[in-house]
């Protein structure tokens, strides 16, 4: 994504002022527990919330939100970029977005292979577990969502 | 006085020490560094989830009077306290692993509660084992590769007790990084979360005026944010405990080599003192015996 990164400060995670975005821009800040994956500028992103698909246009209102595990798509001019992440927050703020995943996978990240693997035993699982508790279910379920989100991006 | 021989034989083995703690210390060196790095990338989602809690604050989510807004935030009386230690996986580390296990000492013999151990590390891990207070459970191996998955799953059994009640309070004592010359021993509360540590900014937020749009709604975002908050606070206990293990062993190995350093410098004086008598007692023996035959 080395190209896209087009803000002077990477590095810093600070909150950069409204003025130093563009207005026709926003600035999508990625960042997991393990490390930052992403600050660039772009032009339209969209996110997997917990409550459906949400796109998010450069001057949207301030916004908190919670994500499920899915596909986040951004856009830089007319290239577009995916990368699956698992649940976590989202935050509109005035010129950006910010969204905090438990963990972001690149499409190079992806081995097909093993997490087709991995879904069939998930799928399995959040089957077994249908009848117990609704959390476990949902867990079971995000798992799933995490692991569909994976293979969407490599395909 | 030990013979010629005796010494040679002291000095070698003396710098073959030397040779290990010098090693070990470059060792430690590189791991610190790598900690080092490690908590810094967790550093800039620390503080995005600081901002999100600091907004969820001034929105008055989770600080509202009387009723807790979320079961992780109520406060109750500490009967059955959880007590998380945090030790190295090794020894060869100066006071690190003692200084924790004293102070985990102390506060099982203080607190008014009933005390329950969670240990991670396997220092601790060997030394209570041994001891009478109970042990929820006893993570040996966690240090080899600290994962954020490790910190998720603690984090969560942890909530999951917490909630259902089967502990009042949990706590961790472990060594803080400050630099790599400084540790300090760190006893903090994890769970119930307070408010305040939600709170607690620079207090410069940037727009905290603004209007937020909630979805599904503050409450239901608190849900999903204090286990996070959580993990998180985990996560780098484990991280900095590792990166002051390996700070307080760069100083000790660093220290151990130069007391080798000293002592064979000491061993190599008397060494040398010692052959240097033995030659000479040997000429005066040799004039002496010419000096009778002459005679």
């Amino acid at each position: 994504m080395a190209d896209a990164s087009t803000t002077a400060n990477s590095a810093s995670t600070d909150h950069v002022p409204g003025d130093e975005v563009p207005r026709d821009k926003l600035r999508l800040v990625l960042v997991s527990a393990e490390a930052e994956l992403l600050d660039t500028l772009c032009d339209e992103v969209t996110l997997p919330g917990r409550q459906g698909q949400m796109g998010v246009f450069p001057g949207h209102a301030p916004f908190l939100g919670t994500l499920q595990p899915g596909v986040l798509t951004y856009r830089t001019g007319s290239q577009q970029h995916r990368v699956a992440v698992t649940g976590g927050f989202c935050e509109v703020f005035e010129g950006g977005i910010r969204v905090l995943v438990d963990s972001a996978c690149e499409p190079t990240d992806v081995d097909a292979e093993a997490v087709r693997e991995e879904l069939g035993k998930a799928r399995q699982e959040s089957e077994s577990v249908s009848s117990e508790s609704p959390e476990s279910l949902l867990a079971a379920q995000d798992r799933v969502k995490a692991l569909e989100a994976q293979l969407e991006v490599a395909g | 006085m030990a013979s010629l021989i005796d010494l040679r034989r002291r000095i070698r083995s003396v710098k073959n020490t030397q040779q290990i703690t010098k090693a070990m210390k470059m060792v430690a060196a590189a791991k610190l560094r790598r900690s080092q790095d490690r908590i810094l990338a967790a550093r800039p989602y620390a503080l995005q989830l600081q901002k999100v809690t600091e907004h969820l604050a001034s929105q008055g989510a989770g600080s509202s009077e009387g009723e807790a807004a979320h079961p992780m935030l109520e406060t109750r009386a500490e009967k059955r306290v959880l007590l998380a230690v945090v030790t190295g996986d090794k020894g060869l580390c100066g006071s690190f692993n003692t200084n924790v296990i004293r102070r985990a000492e102390q506060e099982i013999a203080e607190q008014g509660a009933e005390v329950e151990l969670l240990l991670m590390g396997k220092r601790g891990a060997e030394y209570f084992s041994r001891r009478k207070t109970p042990v929820r459970a006893a993570h040996r191996s966690l240090f080899v590769n600290v994962a954020k998955s490790d910190a998720d799953a603690i984090a969560e059994d942890l909530s999951k007790a917490y909630v259902e009640g089967e502990y009042d309070a949990v706590y961790v004592v472990y060594n803080q990084f400050v630099t790599a010359l400084r540790q300090d021993l760190t006893f903090e509360r994890v769970l119930p979360v307070s408010p305040e540590d939600l709170e607690s900014g620079d207090g410069a937020h940037d727009n905290a005026s603004a209007d937020y749009i909630y979805e599904p709604s503050a409450e239901a975002i608190l849900a999903e944010l204090l286990p996070r908050f959580v993990s998180l606070q985990v996560y780098r206990v484990l991280l900095d405990s590792q990166a002051a293990e390996h700070a307080a062993r760069m100083t000790a190995m660093d220290s151990a080599t130069k007391n080798a350093k000293d002592l064979i410098e000491k061993l190599t004086l008397i060494y040398n003192r010692s052959r240097q008598a033995a030659i000479t007692t040997e000429l005066i023996e040799v004039v002496s015996g010419s000096a009778a035959l002459e005679g």
